[in-house]
């Protein structure tokens, strides 16, 4: 059964390169000073922080159906800034419920969802461009994510998962702008994979149960791919205001959305949209 | 610095709604629920070729059979029916009103136990040692297992070994036992295993094409060197209401020379059940898999004793296990 606009999701992909390439031939045109003077010489955050994500999926191994659900997702990391570059590293676990719009209370289509991302991302400064207004940055992203599902209803096939492991292109625009008399940052981040681990379960959602010495495992591993994107799209695009507050410590609010697909044997889609409180801490 | 702010504008405009890289959801009527099934059916289930099942001929009858209007009740017969024409007891369909399931396995041919006659006559004051009952007879170990849902614990086999130290034989009981956690049954055999050796080979479904298998994975299982093992000959009692879990038990037991098999066929369930949903929230199983002995034979259909032994209408009168006593002589 098809359930997903393939065709549409690669002209999504190729437009989200364009994006990444125009910003980055816009950034090129700017006449700023490649010094990057707007940054302190070294920063350094610890970041605590509370999603809260919207999401839906529709994963072939657990349902014909979307299922949507909302959940909370806290996490924690730290943010080091220097002249030339910034990096950060985030783990964020959710957990939270799913349902698909036709369950009932005697017919429930709904499970628990769990989920883990740990992240880090690297990116250089290139350039001030836009008079100086725009710092550009450009670099890669390590992710891993694991999304698990429990659908009890399914009976043996009550979990579903998918686990990914990734590098990503990644670029960001940052401008410091004057709100309420204060100076704060706006900062805009587009991700785009290159290559990806994923882990998923079989053809039919079942492990070799009835082999007593079969590992788990290494049945998932054997299963696994390395995908492009085409068989796996993911885009990653966030908007944040930092505002900073007592003690250089700051507050970071953000908006953003995520989407990811898998095209092989059994298709899913994942898409999200998250707002993020986090404070950063600094030490 | 305008360009930029577009550029920003087109950015969040195509990141802020995903609705058009997901395709609708299929809609929930009872045409497009029995088209589900029928093609998930058809891309994933493992037994047709076996059991000769034309099943685009069981579309053929059945979806004309299927009307926009029909309630979920006439849905639900119709479906079941067309599933039962698999034969197969671990093809199910589920809804918040009904279960189906396939009972021609068992429904039609003796029983061929009764836990009340045993309690009466053979028992006697029975231990229950976790999930599994176990008594002496004539200085012969009986265990009964009832279900492999019920878990056995590595201290219940460690008991029961040490209190059957020194007895003829062993008798383990899985009349009845429609299955469960195969675990469980792996358990337990690795307490009776003499040595590695080899039960049988499974082979999965792996695409939606006919013959889209797995290669096949032969089974092993042997003693394990950590815990202490049953020395004695074993007799293992089957009955057609050996199922599933159980009959993955019988085929382990059955690569050993020390176990022998007696009673009646198993019922059979020889293939990995795994379930799938339905726009309706409905629910159904199948088997994904076929497993058959280092002989060939397919264990579908149930796997035959070594020594077929029945209960007759006039044992039961008598008050007497055909089945149990025929394994207690075989120690004499």
């Amino acid at each position: 059964m098809k359930i997903i606009n393939v065709h549409f999701e690669k002209q999504l992909y190729c437009l989200g390169l364009l994006i990444f390439i125009t910003v980055n031939s816009f950034a090129q045109q700017g006449t700023g000073n490649a010094n990057h003077k707007n940054t302190p010489e070294k920063q350094r955050y610890l970041i605590s922080s509370l999603t809260s994500k919207r999401l839906q999926l529709r994963d072939q191994h657990m349902s014909p159906v979307t299922y949507f659900g909302g959940i909370i997702a806290p996490g924690f990391g730290m943010l080091k800034r220097k002249e030339k570059f910034f990096s950060e590293f985030s783990l964020n676990l959710a957990l939270g419920s799913i349902q698909a719009k036709n369950g009932t209370e005697l017919r429930p289509m709904r499970g628990d969802y769990f989920r883990i991302d740990m992240q880090y991302s690297y990116l250089r400064f290139v350039k001030n461009i836009a008079n100086q207004r725009f710092r550009w940055y450009v670099g890669g992203k390590l992710k891993s994510h694991a999304n698990v599902r429990l659908n009890e209803q399914l009976d043996t096939g009550f979990i579903t998962f998918i686990f990914t492991n990734g590098l990503s292109l990644s670029s960001a625009l940052e401008r410091d702008i004057n709100l309420f008399g204060r100076k704060m940052t706006l900062s805009y981040q587009l991700d785009l994979p290159v290559v990806t681990h994923v882990i998923r379960p079989n053809y039919l959602n079942i492990y070799n149960y009835i082999d007593p010495e079969n590992d788990w495992l290494e049945e998932r591993l054997r299963d696994s791919d390395w995908l492009l994107p085409g068989k796996f799209t993911s885009i990653n695009s966030q908007i944040s205001l930092t505002y900073p507050i007592k003690a250089g410590n700051m507050v970071r609010l953000s908006y953003g959305w995520e989407y990811y697909s898998l095209n092989n044997k059994l298709k899913a889609r994942n898409a999200s949209h998250d707002i993020a409180l986090a404070l950063l801490f600094n030490f | 610095m305008k360009n930029i702010i577009y550029t920003l504008t087109v950015i969040w405009a195509i990141t802020a709604c995903e609705d058009p890289f997901f395709e609708d959801d299929p809609t929930n009527d009872p045409v497009t629920n029995f088209d589900i099934m029928w093609s998930t059916m058809n891309d994933k289930y493992v037994y047709f070729d076996y059991k000769r099942i034309d099943w685009d001929s069981i579309r053929n009858v059945y979806r004309p059979q299927v009307r926009a209007g029909m309630s979920d009740q006439a849905l639900f017969q119709l479906m079941e029916t067309a599933l039962n024409t698999l034969r197969d007891g671990h093809v199910n369909l589920r809804s918040e009103f009904d279960i189906s399931f396939y009972d021609g396995f068992y429904k039609n041919y003796p029983e061929n136990f009764n836990f009340q006659l045993l309690e009466k006559h053979y028992l006697g004051d029975y231990k229950i040692t976790g999930s599994l009952v176990n008594t002496i007879i004539d200085s012969i170990g009986y265990i009964r297992y009832g279900s492999f849902v019920n878990p056995i614990r590595n201290e219940d086999l460690d008991f029961i070994i040490q209190r059957f130290k020194g007895l003829k034989g062993i008798i383990i009981d899985i009349r009845n036992n429609e299955g469960g956690d195969p675990a469980n049954g792996f358990r337990f055999a690795k307490r009776i295993a003499d040595k590695k050796r080899h039960i049988y080979t499974t082979k999965y479904k792996s695409g939606p094409g006919k013959n889209d298998f797995t290669e096949a994975d032969e089974a092993f299982i042997g003693p394990t060197s950590e815990y202490p093992r049953f020395h004695q000959p074993v007799v293992l009692l089957t009955n057609r209401k050996t199922y599933s879990a159980a009959n993955f038990f019988t085929a382990t037991l059955k690569a050993f020379p020390h176990v022998t098999v007696m009673g009646d066929q198993t019922g059979g369930g020889g293939g990995a059940p795994v379930g799938w949903e339905l726009p309706n929230g409905w629910f159904f199983n199948f088997s994904t898999s076929i497993s058959y002995l280092p002989d060939g034979f397919f264990i579908e259909d149930g796997i035959p004793p070594d020594i077929r032994v029945e209960i007759t209408e006039n044992d039961l009168l008598t008050g007497k296990d055909t089945i149990l006593e025929s394994a207690l002589s075989s120690f004499r």
